[in-house]
């Protein structure tokens, strides 16, 4: 039995325990509840004392917030609670504000108070995020405040303090770049700093503010660079430039940095070494003395003389060394970067210590990162292949991998192989065309297999061979994809005394061949090269035509062009002059070019076009005359069996080709060749051209021959061929490049690694082009200069003494130290301060003084009597109308509204009574 | 980074942040469309969205994919990708170590902790405070303990642990960049451990210190048609969970260092007595931490598993037959010893992935342990076998079963070939106990404290990609 006096401390404590359980049970999840949102309840716990109910109302308007409910008119609810003591509570007011002071500026503005005594709190981590709420509102009045703001926390005696106060000089950059010069000045002080967190902080607001984006040269900033020289300068080699004394620091503390900092120094260092350093890269001053020689040139001579590479400076040195240690740090982004920089900046040597970090990043890395790693190792493993060499196991593919990881693999595997890895990489790409449902990706292995055989000589024949065994694949994909290989690789061939075998095989081949695609790519290819086979041409148009009704429909429309080749081919052959006669008739002969528009039909008839012999083991003309007669009825058949086909296109083919073939007899007849006029063409040059053009390919062949240039200058004619001719010079262009791979290659990049700009292959706002490196060295004693010396340590300076870039020295410590005394004094102050804004029409200084002095901090009452000095002589700061508060008695009392640079009174007196009304409130 | 997204795989917006302005939610659309093409289709293997792609030329999104969410960041700028995909790396396992699992409940019911995170560790877009140590001095990790507290005491312990217990005396900030005062402890630095120590957080007191590493190797392997190994690595990390008083300093040492000679490491470690001592010293941060990652590479390593798959694909079905059993002796060849001591193999979490072509619409299948199903979402076949043990009888287990193509889908199954294709196996196993490169601590030193923590190590080793080729 309890007494009864104990039962109210029960009920209390069980109250207290059900509460405990509902605290714990419930999460906040149920915010996001959307009916349960009301505003006016909000707004009455927003008003209330407890502090846990504020807290949780403040949670409501987050949750709201971020199922996108405007909740912008709790707005003036919200902000009272900034002076709130309760650090959660706090950070939520703040989040709230930054998140809504674009939309009520107006109201934003009147918060600034409470920053301002933020800003001076004991607390380094309430500072912090005043001072960085502060700048993230992004309103452009209240600019001086914050810069004022910025500058006392970069010499706070916290280094998260001073490590915030470099993050907002981005921030404050962004909003108003005018504010160059000050922040610079800052932020060159926070360089220095003994803290390296606060380094690399400045270090990374150093890379946003004076590299990516500094602002446009004018008068005032070159009139402020000291020395006069650096107004012929970038603004990013001028910003460079301040670095010298804080070099030798950097490259000591860079192991120290957190890993963000750690890739934005790197980027930066690079571009400082590249802009004050020469050219340390041995191999690369090699192949730039070769492209100045010339391909002509002395090359040999070039690369056996002992290159006078100066030696490297001992602070590129430092960093270079710094860089290899780098290469073990845990982020891969640093390793990535750290690798980048050897690569533009190291010689050979030192290049050789990434490549196996760089491996394990890949490898060790998220899956997530797998492809953007692999897209900045590529570029490097193209310019050093050799290096890369020894791993070609570790980028085999995996069915597992992304599709675009697999295609970058297999782009790596054909840059990496060369003669001694082309049977195992081979081997491997085998094995990709086989897998299924990826058809690009087995496209992209057969095209690889056949740059392979392009390149490396040893393996064309075995490629070609396994790629004509491809050609039989049921996989329809396959064949066709084998067939274009096949293709290719004849195409490319310049030993032209071994196709006539491949052709001869392919001819064997297609009785065993039943893909259409790939009987269609034989039928073609024969076609293509019946200049090589004319004895078996003919006959292998003989054995297709018989089976042609049995065909498949894109096999009949290649057999018929087949036809129409052969007999073209045999048509102009049985023309060809004898050998012997050849050369005496092009020397006198010499005929007008045919490609005179002017051309008329009465000039006579032409000479037919004898055609190209590479030598005479081709067909010679007799032979030709003796089948032609019976080609011509072959083809008649062909085209009879054609028109009488179940498929449109093939009798429409056919009809087509017979009538080409009816008027060529014709001109054969009367022996007049029509004239090729692109003005006035006729049907019958028509069907000469097109004969002619059937012949392309043999033309091609016997370029070098003279004979062959009639024919030729027609065909040049046609746009149709310089496109062949400037694809064939590339493609020769290209064979020839990835040939001479082993020599030393520009390690360079199109754009830098690893930006992104690299891995999207466009040009980004902020992506900024690496300097090249320059002519001359600096002398390494321009980094002997010690940094200045930092600051004297308080911050509290009087305003009215500050110049546009106060040098360090400048700022006197002052005595003068805010205090808080308790929290009563301060709502004393809050409902106290309106009315003396009525009444405070004296001199504002005095004024300030009594108001601010002896509670929060007289920063801000100052700097507003500050402006008026120097409103004059300093342009980027806001001209101040109001000098010492008499012009404008109202003014006196608001410093911050007064600060804004407002000419609307009207607007300010807006402010003012709304202030008011919040604080009496 | 200009904003950051939080989404469920369901393409639903969970977190939306904006650090430069505010961006619509219409600029993940193009990474929605992306996502539903995918879930339509069924995610496969290797099927992924790009980490890094640019749909308007204007806005670039890249993002990394945790379980069932989406971390998208979105920038108008040039930065280096790879910093900002780690930055979404780093916040997820911040938020991990914050909210134990990460999921669209969790981070809903604690998303006011999210944000003041969110807050602390990105600024303006840029990485500001991401190491764990330091951002639970800032803003504590919710708890049930936290929150009993904040009933009774009627007031947030969030936060207050550092707004009120700091800097003890009622000083102004009085800058002194001579000798800085630690705003946080009493040491210098951001943290209060000294300025060159800033991972770690200043007054750490247990009443037990222990200390534990944990060696966890992740192998990687191709084995061909053949069951010859193609290209085999070994990926490990070693993981230190220190709950040490004090500013320990810690000295690791391996038998064999010549297996670490391709490694990174956390900051922590002091890389000129690496490079001079091959050991590791560091001042460890405060918690789990993986202070040291290794690879490498030896194409002759085998998998310590056993098996013979065979799938024969025929015109019209096909037959799959398996055989898989744990493999005794294995370890690297060219490593120095130790790896092959492992005689009784006890494999966990065996399972065997067979992604399917398109055309397999069903399987009927029987295994002899474990479940051996044909999953139609994914288009694979999965067989799992919880243990496989040497010890067990037999030590071999067997499967096998018939494919069934999809016949609605003739027209486009005639287009391929199947007796031409060839599948891949994809093995995933845990051995506990083991390292397979045979790596092996030495020692763990603690020194400047005065107590005698408690140490462990476990060893573990499990399958990244093993891929057989069938």
């Amino acid at each position: 039995m309890l007494p009864t006096s104990a039962a109210p401390y029960l009920e209390k404590a069980s109250a207290g325990v059900r509460d405990i359980i509902s605290m714990v049970s419930s999460s906040e999840s149920q915010y996001f509840d959307e009916e349960k949102f009301s505003e006016g309840e909000v707004k009455r716990s927003l008003n209330e004392l407890a502090v846990d109910k504020k807290l949780e109302a403040m949670k409501r308007v987050l949750a709201a917030h971020s199922i996108g409910r405007d909740v912008s008119r709790l707005f003036p609810d919200v902000v009272k609670n900034i002076f709130t003591p309760n650090l959660e509570l706090k950070k939520l007011v703040y989040m709230y504000l930054v998140q809504h002071a674009d939309g009520n500026r107006d109201l934003a503005l009147l918060s600034i108070n409470s920053f301002q005594k933020d800003l001076s709190d004991r607390n380094p981590v309430v500072r912090a995020s005043a001072l960085r709420a502060m700048a993230s509102i992004r309103v452009l009045e209240i600019i001086q405040l914050v810069v004022l703001a910025v500058r006392k926390a970069s010499t706070d005696n916290s280094p998260y303090v001073r490590k915030t106060a470099a993050h907002c000089i981005t921030k404050v950059y962004a909003i108003d770049p005018d504010q160059f010069l000050p922040l610079r000045e800052i932020l060159l002080r926070l360089l220095s700093d003994i803290e390296v967190c606060v380094v690399g902080t400045a270090m990374v607001a150093f890379s946003e503010m004076c590299l990516i984006s500094p602002p446009e040269p004018t008068e005032d900033a070159t009139q402020a660079n000291s020395e006069s020289h650096e107004a012929s300068q970038s603004p990013q080699t001028a910003n460079l430039a301040l670095l010298h004394c804080h070099y030798r620091r950097l490259c000591g503390c860079l192991l120290q940095m957190e890993p963000w900092a750690q890739a934005v120094t790197i980027d930066v260092l690079v571009r400082y070494c590249r802009t004050f350093f020469t050219d340390p890269r041995e191999d690369q001053l090699r192949l730039k003395m070769l492209s100045e020689c010339g391909p002509e040139g002395d090359a040999r001579t070039a690369s056996s003389t002992k290159l006078s590479v100066p030696p490297p400076s001992p602070d590129l040195k430092q960093f270079i060394a710094t860089l290899t240690l780098l290469l073990k740090a845990q982020y891969v982004t640093v390793v990535v970067s750290a690798a980048s920089a050897l690569f533009y900046l190291a010689p050979l040597d030192e290049v050789r210590k990434m490549v196996r970090p760089l491996i394990r990043a890949l490898k060790t890395a998220a899956d997530d990162l797998t492809d953007p790693v692999l897209a900045v190792l590529k570029p490097l493993i193209e310019a050093i292949p050799h290096l890369f060499r020894p791993h070609i196991r570790d980028f085999f593919v995996l069915v597992s991998d992304s599709p675009r990881v697999k295609m970058m693999k297999l782009d790596i595997l054909d840059t990496l192989c060369d003669v001694t890895n082309v049977q195992l990489v081979l081997r491997e790409l085998q094995v990709y065309v086989l897998w299924p449902d990826n058809p690009a990706f087995m496209s992209a292995a057969m095209r690889s297999i056949t740059s392979i055989a392009l390149r490396v000589e040893s393996v064309t024949d075995s490629c070609l061979r396994g790629l004509i065994r491809m050609l039989n694949s049921q996989n329809p994909a396959l064949a066709a994809e084998a067939v274009v290989s096949v293709r290719t690789l004849l195409q490319q061939r310049t030993k032209t005394d071994t196709l006539a075998p491949i052709v001869n095989h392919l001819l064997r081949y297609l009785t065993a061949l039943t893909s259409p695609t790939a009987r269609a790519s034989v039928v073609w290819i024969i076609g293509e090269y019946q200049g090589e086979i004319p004895y078996v041409a003919p006959d292998a148009l003989r054995t297709l035509t018989q089976r042609f009704a049995q065909e498949p429909e894109e096999v009949k429309l290649q057999i018929l062009s087949l036809g129409m080749k052969v007999w073209a081919f045999h048509c102009f052959n049985q023309q060809r002059p004898a050998p012997e006669a050849i050369n005496g008739e092009t020397s006198t002969d010499a005929p007008a070019p045919p490609s005179q528009t002017d051309a008329s039909p009465k000039k006579g008839p032409r000479q037919f076009s004898p055609l190209p012999t590479p030598s005479d083991k081709v067909c010679p003309a007799h032979v030709s005359k003796a089948i032609f007669p019976r080609l011509t009825q072959l083809f008649d058949h062909l085209t009879n069996m054609a028109l009488h086909d179940v498929s449109y296109d093939v009798r429409d083919m056919g009809r087509a080709y017979s009538l080409v073939v009816e008027e060529a007899k014709k001109i054969l007849e009367s022996g007049q060749i029509p004239p090729v006029d692109d003005t006035k063409r006729t049907w019958s040059s028509f069907c000469w051209w097109y004969l002619e053009l059937c012949l392309s390919s043999a033309a091609r062949k016997g370029e070098q021959v003279p004979a062959a240039a009639d024919i030729e200058e027609r065909l040049r004619r046609n746009p149709l061929f310089e496109c062949s001719q400037q694809l064939q010079r590339q493609r020769e262009r290209q064979n020839q490049q990835r040939k001479d791979s082993s020599g030393p290659r520009p390690r360079e990049t199109r754009y830098h690694l690893p930006s992104l700009a690299h891995t999207l292959g466009e040009l980004l706002p902020g992506t900024l082009p690496l300097p090249a490196f320059p002519a001359d060295a600096s002398p390494d004693s321009i980094r002997d200069a010690p940094p200045p010396p930092p600051p004297p340590a308080t911050e509290t300076r009087s305003i009215e003494s500050r110049p546009a870039v106060p040098p360090p020295a400048a700022s006197a410590p002052s005595s003068r130290v805010p205090k808080l005394e308790t929290f009563e004094d301060l709502d004393a102050f809050y409902s106290d301060v309106p009315p003396k804004w009525e009444t405070s029409a004296a001199g504002l200084t005095a004024d300030a003084d009594s108001l601010w002095g002896g509670r929060t901090q007289p920063t801000a009452g100052t700097a507003v009597s500050g402006e008026d000095d120097e409103s004059d002589d300093d342009a980027q700061k806001p001209s101040m109308q109001t000098t010492s508060g008499s012009r404008n008695p109202s003014q006196a009392g608001t410093p911050f509204v007064a600060a804004l640079n407002k000419d609307d009174s009207e607007e300010e007196q807006e402010i003012i009574d709304n202030w008011k009304h919040i604080g009496q409130s | 980074m200009d904003a950051l997204f939080i989404l469920n795989d369901a393409g639903s917006f969970i977190v939306e942040k904006h650090f430069r302005g505010r961006i619509g939610r219409a600029v993940c659309d193009p990474f929605l469309d992306l996502l539903q093409t995918h879930a339509e289709r069924g995610w496969r293997a290797g099927d992924a969205i790009p980490a890094v792609f640019s749909h308007d030329r204007r806005h670039t999104l890249f993002h990394i994919r945790k379980h069932r969410l989406f971390y998208l960041g979105v920038t108008r700028v040039d930065v280096s990708p790879l910093t900002m995909l780690e930055l979404l790396e780093r916040i997820h396992s911040v938020l991990v170590t914050y909210f134990g699992e990460v999921t669209e409940d969790t981070l809903r019911s604690h998303f006011s902790t999210l944000y003041l995170v969110l807050d602390e560790m990105v600024d303006s877009g840029l990485p500001a405070i991401t190491e764990p140590n330091l951002l639970e001095m800032l803003i504590s990790p919710p708890s049930v303990l936290n929150k009993v507290v904040q009933v009774v005491s009627g007031s947030s312990k969030v936060l207050s642990e550092l707004a009120w217990g700091s800097s003890g005396t009622n000083q102004p900030p009085q800058a002194n960049m001579g000798e800085p005062a630690g705003p946080f402890g009493s040491g210098g630095g951001i943290t209060g451990c000294g300025s060159d120590i800033w991972w770690r957080r200043a007054d750490v007191v247990y009443a037990g210190n222990e200390v534990y590493v944990d060696i966890n190797e992740t192998m990687d392997c191709i084995i061909d048609s053949h069951g010859q190994t193609v290209a085999a690595s070994i990926a490990g990390e070693v993981v230190v969970n220190s709950k040490l008083s004090g500013l320990p300093d810690l000295t690791l040492t391996v038998k064999n260092p010549s297996l670490l000679d391709n490694s990174s490491f956390h900051p922590c470690v002091r890389l000129h007595r690496y490079e001079r001592d091959k050991v590791l010293s560091f001042v460890p941060p405060d918690g789990e931490f993986t202070v040291c990652r290794y690879w490498l590479s030896d194409p002759t390593l085998q998998p310590p598993i056993n098996l013979q798959p065979s799938l024969t694909l025929m015109q019209t079905s096909g037959r799959l037959e398996l055989r898989v059993g744990p493999k005794l002796s294995v370890g690297m060849v060219g490593g120095t010893g130790g790896g092959t001591a492992h005689t009784q193999a006890v494999l966990e979490k065996v399972s065997i992935t067979i992604p399917m072509p398109e055309f397999v619409s069903g399987a009927t299948l029987t295994a002899t342990a474990g479940t051996i199903k044909y999953k139609s979402d994914t288009r694979a076949i999965v067989w799992s076998i919880p243990k496989l043990s040497s010890d067990q009888q037999p030590p071999s287990h067997y499967a096998e079963g018939t494919l069934t193509y999809d016949g609605a889908k003739e027209g486009s199954y005639g287009r391929v070939a199947p007796q031409e294709l060839k599948c891949v196996a994809d093995v995933s196993f845990l051995v506990k106990g083991w390292a397979i490169s045979g790596v092996k601590l030495d020692t763990l030193e603690v020194s400047s404290v005065s107590y005698q923590p408690y140490k462990g190590c476990r060893y573990s080793t499990q399958a990244g990609h093993i891929e057989y080729r069938l």
